[in-house]
């Protein structure tokens, strides 16, 4: 069974210092398992630690207790089993989209030759291959977040993290772009983790979602959503299981938020 | 899928299209106003000079022709060359040294604890003030006037590079973390160039403040260069040879000050176009 993880997170906690020199509680006690190949949404209310949970995966922050494994490795800072896709892209401004995608594969040491055929493979696989010699000002928002997709993909890792990669997109590139990632899912079988603050969209695209509830960041629920492979986004949204599904996600979040409330004027 | 990209491409291609023939218009526009601007200051110049005693004062028509005379008598090509030496010489060394200064006390801060106030007063210092203590160190020629334009120079390009540093946005320093990009790599890769705009702006303000570097070391040691002609024109009476040389002066500055930004756009050619929405 443990052969079969991608992503092990056992018992994260995460405490912050703020400006004042309090201590604050992101996260408490945190365990899920990710299978491989599986995709996975981390969903909740602003301010439950989702994106904090991501980036302790990643290796971008270090939890105060508890472990993280990828592919049974305990993680101990980045590497390159885990490619990440942030918010706004993030692409290097002076850098052509084709040499973006590139950075990650030149802190590997590979010859050049190597390492310009792995990015053009990885921009084919998003579907910028006119648009791989234009620099990041030249490209639209849902262009500029395929090359950092691509730019994470071009590393070959183990699991694929995704901060809130759609959020900043409007509804009509959102929807392409979330069809698309699940052709490369089909296509690379990665695993896929993401973090996303929207029901429908993880409710859409993961085959399981972990809800996290605030104050401080916990696991609330993982929920079940897991579609047949190859169902189209819109096989998926119009049928019962979407509407269900997202019903009781809601619940899960909603619910949850109001027993929150009551508790803090209590 | 393809006919997405397709169409994005197109819009994409449309704004930058626009953007480029508004910026032409609007660079027309400027161009009109800014040689608009040139006359009516020529005229004004005029007509007030011709009313006051030559020996005070003296029209454009007058500098233009001891501006003539002067580049015939080969005295203008002389004094430029003099001053373009310590010059060009103090204005490389100011880049030489306050590229990696301004760079080191933004990147450690343990630099900047120990030498960020150096530099802050070293960019307010009067440079006047310490004219005297140059030219008994350097003594009267070239290199006290190469050591004046360096020192006026040196800490307007260490503070702007400095200052970018600082602001490099984190989010992409840590795009080299999570692709497990080396210190040195982040270094050279991901900070430098996003300092090189604001390097280019100390550059550009470095021009201006070398100016006055130079014009200060010749008036002082009296050894020609244009700042020399000032010198000896205005002793004795020669108001139109004097505005000559500050008029050359003026030109060589902005023309060096346009010959940055060209650079600026060879080296930065995304700063212009992210920024260049709110022009």
């Amino acid at each position: 069974m443990s052969d079969d993880l991608a992503v092990d997170v056992r018992g994260v906690s995460k405490t912050f210092v703020d400006d004042k020199g309090r201590e604050v509680q992101a996260l408490r006690d945190v365990t899920f398992q990710v299978r491989r190949s599986e995709i996975v949404a981390l969903t909740g209310r602003s301010g439950c630690g989702k994106t904090t949970l991501l980036r302790i995966i990643m290796g971008l922050e270090h939890p105060t207790s508890g472990t993280v494994k990828v592919e049974g490795e305990p993680v101990r800072g980045c590497g390159p089993d885990r490619g990440i896709v942030f918010q706004n892209a993030e692409l290097l401004p002076w850098r052509t989209a084709l040499a973006n995608v590139e950075f990650g594969l030149e802190a590997r040491g590979l010859p050049k030759a190597e390492r310009r055929a792995a990015a053009e493979r990885a921009i084919e696989l998003v579907g910028l291959t006119n648009a791989a010699g234009r620099r990041p000002h030249e490209l639209s928002g849902g262009m500029r977040q395929r090359v950092g997709i691509a730019r994470a993909l071009a590393i070959d890792p183990a699991v694929l993290l995704m901060d809130e990669p759609f959020s900043a997109l409007d509804a009509q590139t959102r929807e392409k772009m979330q069809a698309e990632l699940l052709e490369i899912h089909e296509r690379t079988g990665k695993t896929i983790v993401f973090v996303s603050h929207d029901i429908d969209e993880s409710v859409l695209l993961a085959d399981r979602v972990v809800t996290l509830v605030p104050d401080p960041g916990r696991v609330h629920a993982v929920l079940d959503t897991a579609f047949g492979r190859s169902t189209s986004l819109d096989e998926r949204r119009d049928s019962a299981e979407f509407a269900r599904r997202r019903h009781e996600l809601l619940q899960l979040v909603h619910g949850r938020e109001i027993r929150q409330q009551d508790g803090v004027s209590a | 899928m393809t006919a997405l990209i397709d169409e994005a491409a197109t819009v994409d291609d449309e704004t930058a299209l626009s953007r480029k023939i508004r910026s032409q218009r609007r660079g027309g526009r400027d161009r009109l106003v800014t040689a608009a601007g040139v006359v009516v200051m020529l005229v004004v110049w005029e007509l007030a000079a011709r009313r006051v005693d030559p020996i005070l004062a003296a029209p454009p028509s007058a500098v233009l022709k001891a501006l003539i005379g002067m580049i015939g008598d080969g005295t203008l090509l002389t004094a430029v060359w003099e001053s373009a030496q310590p010059f060009l010489a103090g204005y490389v060394l100011a880049i030489v040294a306050g590229v990696p200064l301004g760079l080191l006390i933004g990147r450690f801060r343990v630099v900047e604890a120990a030498i960020g106030w150096l530099v802050i007063a070293g960019y307010a210092m009067p440079m006047i003030a310490l004219t005297p203590v140059f030219m008994l160190w350097f003594g009267l020629g070239f290199a006290v006037k190469a050591a004046m334009v360096m020192t006026m120079t040196v800490f307007a390009i260490a503070i702007n590079t400095w200052n970018g540093v600082q602001n490099v946005p984190r989010t992409l320093i840590e795009v080299g973390t999570a692709f497990s990009a080396s210190q040195p790599r982040i270094l050279g890769q991901i900070v430098l160039p996003s300092v090189i705009p604001s390097i280019m702006t100390g550059l550009r303000i470095g021009i201006g403040k070398a100016v006055v570097g130079i014009v200060i070391a010749e008036f002082f040691t009296a050894i020609g260069g244009l700042g020399g002609v000032i010198v000896d024109a205005g002793h004795s009476f020669q108001p139109d040879r004097m505005f000559a040389a500050v008029v050359v002066l003026m030109a060589a500055a902005v023309a060096l000050t346009g010959l940055i930004g060209l650079l600026e756009r060879r080296l930065a050619p995304w700063n212009r176009s992210i920024a260049g929405g709110t022009r």
